[in-house]
């Protein structure tokens, strides 16, 4: 039993996980992807994929490890406003974040041009790099926040005794520290990255500048029975393009084991006031980039939906005379389906996300002790990140609609299961990074004393393990409020979700019932982090 | 508090498909229909044949496409009607033996007609705007024009077909050098004008006008060389569940009271005894210079549909 569970569980997890993607791969025929790979365009898609996805990544790495530092480090009044703010970025949707910064700074009547312009063109590969990094610094600060705040102060304050300065110590101590974690970060942002669909099409599809997604978009859309082996040829090509950066994922998570961090000792947090010099410069730049690129761009979205059409762009801030309140009424009164859009994404989303984050734990515990069974797992999880939702969502129509015995077609179970696919790396990627930081001596101490496997979980891990928990459940649960793609292949009268009621409404229907749509997801987002924090006394929540 | 986060959460999902599973026979309706008038339709059969359950998917007609076609892959077709502006696709349905027919009836059926105009900002002087589809290729609309995008919008598409069949494929060569926008459905273009990021668009006359209805500063174009008619067509699928249930939803929409409530989204009706929608010119005005669809250009349209969405993404998209 206690060798086969750990061989069943990975089994099992690889046929959920793989059967559906392989089903679709294997619609793909040779001519197909030789035409494809052969096209003149074709190395000008792979720059811009990976030119965005690497480029936005690395600025997000660079600007969550400055902000981490602050937050780990210091305490200050207004600190977790100012931390509630910078996560906002990653609470906000993808497309609500793209459907401001055109509304900002579109080149013919972006509402911010005149007095806060963007120093280049907002679309095509600068503008979306500036969008992913806004979007995904989040990310990184959040895992490298966690890091920082428990890594053993004592290795600080002995370089600092030492006579060593503060940048030797962040050079010297810190980054080799944080190098496992860094490259973690990294490659998650690209991998989020590369597979977005929602900032290429707002903001990179208007210069022309596709990446592969939009290109695996495109293919689905221009025909019925062969786009999708088209698109299978697209999404291989961007799985083999993802193998470098899991390999070095990969890699990195074998040499945390190397770098315990967590080893029982306290390692208080805030435990130090910074100076009123320091403070002013991190909180003028922080607010400045804030203010400027998030902030800014969201109010102009907002001023839109509050001012009758295209009034906004002709007569500027004179608008506000001719104040209405139209597209609120009709989204939230009028249309019918705001409510089931709601109901199923409050209800259904919540679900993948507790599914998503119990799987997660299980295979943990499971696999714990097995490294290759565990890196077996994460390598399929971060390859399904990786996999456009489009494609997952076509497999799983083939897999999952009766011709094997199972049949989620037309029900809700079936967007859960996509969104179990396509997000589980989202919570295993921290558990176990947060696990692989546990020192053994922990364990050791409590197995000497008499504990049991469970018992080590459940009095000793899991614990330590809660922030990981609560970060993965909001970590999880926004891209899976926010998703789209795999939610217009999969909603069905008995489930439609925000995204899609939204993604509708942009593309089709309303532009101003749009935006009034995103400004009410995005303030519902802070409402329910606030209620979350109110509830668990702070516990849950930014 | 997870535990019973969980929980309830299960209980209202167990809820929820449990009030889905009611008793009645169900019809599975996709269609392009905007939701707001595809909502009172469904609402006025529902209250006539209190036996049906009708179960509406509503997106764009590419999209329906898409999931209808991933469906056949899986070989799991659950839409019982489609109602969708690609008349195209519906008759390449047709060819493959995938839908219904029934006596009296042609098996894919024009339910009502939508027309492609241009619209301009009303800053946009008069004098500089363009008179016809074909003016759009003059050099002096470089960098001012947005269209939607016939790989999302069925409408779209039509529309390229058409233009591609009237003036040839050179017209979108010079649409390209003037850089022709074209991306997602119809609302993008209102809101690129609205906007007056672009000053010009094409766009269907039905959204320029709930657009006007709204406030928004578009004017409306009716372009000499024929505004471009677009018919809708509904198409019952053979291998549906409920075929009897979509015949009935299918004559609901073509009777007196289903042509009226279209009326209400701004469509002209199918038949020519119905009066154009308020606003609007009459069909037969403002489609004199038209080219007519007959059976036979949609065919030949529906057989290269897959090319002519291939050139027109190489020439514009790419």
């Amino acid at each position: 039993m206690k060798y086969a569970l750990p061989l069943v569980w990975t089994v099992a997890l690889v046929l959920a996980f793989a059967a559906p993607v392989l089903l679709l791969l294997g619609q793909i025929d040779l001519a197909h992807a030789q035409e494809i790979l052969g096209a003149e365009r074709f190395p000008r898609v792979m720059a811009v994929t990976g030119l965005t996805g690497i480029g936005a990544a690395l600025v997000a790495v660079v600007l969550g490890f400055l902000s981490a530092r602050v937050f780990a480090f210091s305490d200050f009044r207004g600190k977790r406003l100012c931390r509630l703010l910078a996560i906002l970025p990653y609470l906000v949707p993808n497309f609500v974040l793209a459907a401001a910064y055109v509304t900002a700074w579109n080149p013919g009547t972006g509402l911010l041009n005149g007095w806060l312009p963007l120093p280049f063109e907002l679309y095509g590969v600068g503008g979306m790099i500036l969008a992913f990094a806004v979007a995904h610094t989040p990310v990184a600060l959040l895992m490298l926040e966690d890091k920082l705040a428990r890594m053993d102060s004592s290795l600080r304050e002995a370089a600092r005794l030492a006579g060593a300065s503060p940048l030797t110590v962040v050079l010297k101590i810190e980054l080799p520290l944080l190098v496992p974690t860094l490259l973690s970060a990294l490659c998650l942002c690209a991998a989020l990255d590369i597979s977005a669909f929602a900032i290429p099409a707002w903001i990179g599809a208007p210069a022309k500048a596709y990446p592969l997604t939009y290109k695996i978009y495109q293919a689905v859309q221009l025909g019925g029975t062969d786009g999708i082996p088209d698109a299978g040829v697209y999404s291989l090509v961007l799985l083999v393009a993802l193998a470098p950066v899991l390999a070095l994922m990969a890699l990195s998570q074998r040499r945390e084991k190397r770098r315990v961090l967590a080893t029982g000792k306290a390692a208080r947090a805030g435990d130090r006031r910074p100076g009123r010099g320091a403070l002013g410069l991190f909180l003028a730049l922080f607010g400045g980039y804030s203010l400027y690129l998030f902030v800014a761009p969201l109010a102009a979205l907002l001023f839109t939906t509050i001012v009758p059409p295209g009034c906004a762009q002709a007569r500027g801030l004179a608008c506000l005379g001719e104040f209405t309140a139209r597209p609120y009424r009709f989204v939230l009164f009028e249309l019918a389906e705001t409510r089931l859009a709601l109901q199923g994404s409050l209800v259904y989303g919540s679900l993948s996300t507790l599914l998503i984050l119990a799987l997660a734990v299980a295979t943990l515990m499971i696999l714990d002790g097995r490294p290759r069974l565990l890196r077996l797992a994460e390598t399929g999880f971060s390859l399904l990140m990786a996999t456009p939702g489009a494609i997952i969502a076509l497999g799983l129509i083939v897999a999952a609609s009766g011709r094997f015995g199972l049949n989620l077609y037309n029900t809700p179970w079936i967007v859960v299961a996509a969104m179990v696919l396509k997000h589980q790396n989202l919570a295993f990627q921290p558990l176990r990074t947060g696990l692989a930081n546990v020192g053994p001596s922990l364990r050791e101490a409590a197995r000497l004393s008499g504990a049991g496997e469970a018992t080590v979980w459940r009095r000793i891990l899991l614990p330590i393990l809660r922030p990981e928990c609560v970060g993965g459940f909001f970590l999880v649960l926004v891209p899976v409020l926010g998703e789209l793609t795999m939610s217009v292949f999969l909603s069905s009268p008995s489930y439609r979700s925000l995204g899609t009621l939204l993604f509708d409404l942009q593309d089709y229907a309303d532009q101003a019932a749009a935006g009034a749509l995103a400004i009410i997801l995005v303030v519902l987002i802070l409402l329910a982090n606030e209620a979350s924090r109110l509830l668990t006394r702070g516990r849950i929540g930014y | 508090m997870i535990r019973r986060l969980t929980a309830f959460l299960f209980a209202v999902a167990a809820s929820q498909a449990h009030a889905a599973a009611a008793p009645k026979a169900e019809v599975w309706v996709y269609t392009s229909i905007y939701k707001e008038f595809i909502a009172p339709i469904e609402a006025a059969f529902e209250a006539k044949y209190p036996e049906y359950d009708v179960q509406v998917f509503q997106g764009g007609s590419e999209k329906i496409q898409a999931k209808v076609e991933a469906e056949l892959v899986a070989k799991k077709p659950q839409a019982d009607i489609l109602l969708t502006s690609d008349p195209f696709w519906s008759l390449d349905l047709r060819d493959r033996g995938l839908v219904a027919t029934r006596p009296g009836h042609e098996p894919v059926e024009t339910n009502y007609y939508s027309l492609m105009v241009l619209i301009a900002h009303k800053d946009f002087p008069a004098a500089k705007r363009p008179k016809s589809f074909e003016d759009l290729g003059k050099p002096e609309f470089k960098g001012l024009v947005q269209a939607g995008s016939p790989l999302e919008s069925g409408t779209t598409f039509t529309t390229v077909a058409y233009l591609s069949k009237k003036y040839g494929w050179d017209f979108f060569a010079k649409l390209k050098a003037n850089a022709l926008a074209s991306s997602g459905g119809n609302s993008v273009v209102i809101q690129k004008v609205e906007s007056g990021e672009k000053k010009v668009g094409i766009v269907l006359l039905e959204n320029a006008l709930a657009a006007q209805k709204r406030g928004s500063p578009v004017e409306i174009i009716y372009p000499e060389d024929g505004s471009i008619p677009i018919p809708s067509v509904q198409a019952i699928l053979k291998d549906g569940k409920n075929n009897a249930g979509a015949a009935k939803f299918a004559d609901f929409v073509l009777s007196d009271e289903g042509q009226k409530l279209l009326l209400n989204g701004f469509m002209y009706g199918a038949s020519p005894t119905v009066p154009p929608p308020a606003g609007a010119k009459p069909l037969q005005e403002v489609t004199a210079k038209a080219t007519p669809w007959t059976t036979a250009s949609q065919l030949e349209v529906a057989k290269n549909a897959k090319d002519i969405k291939k050139k027109f993404a190489s020439l514009i998209l790419e």
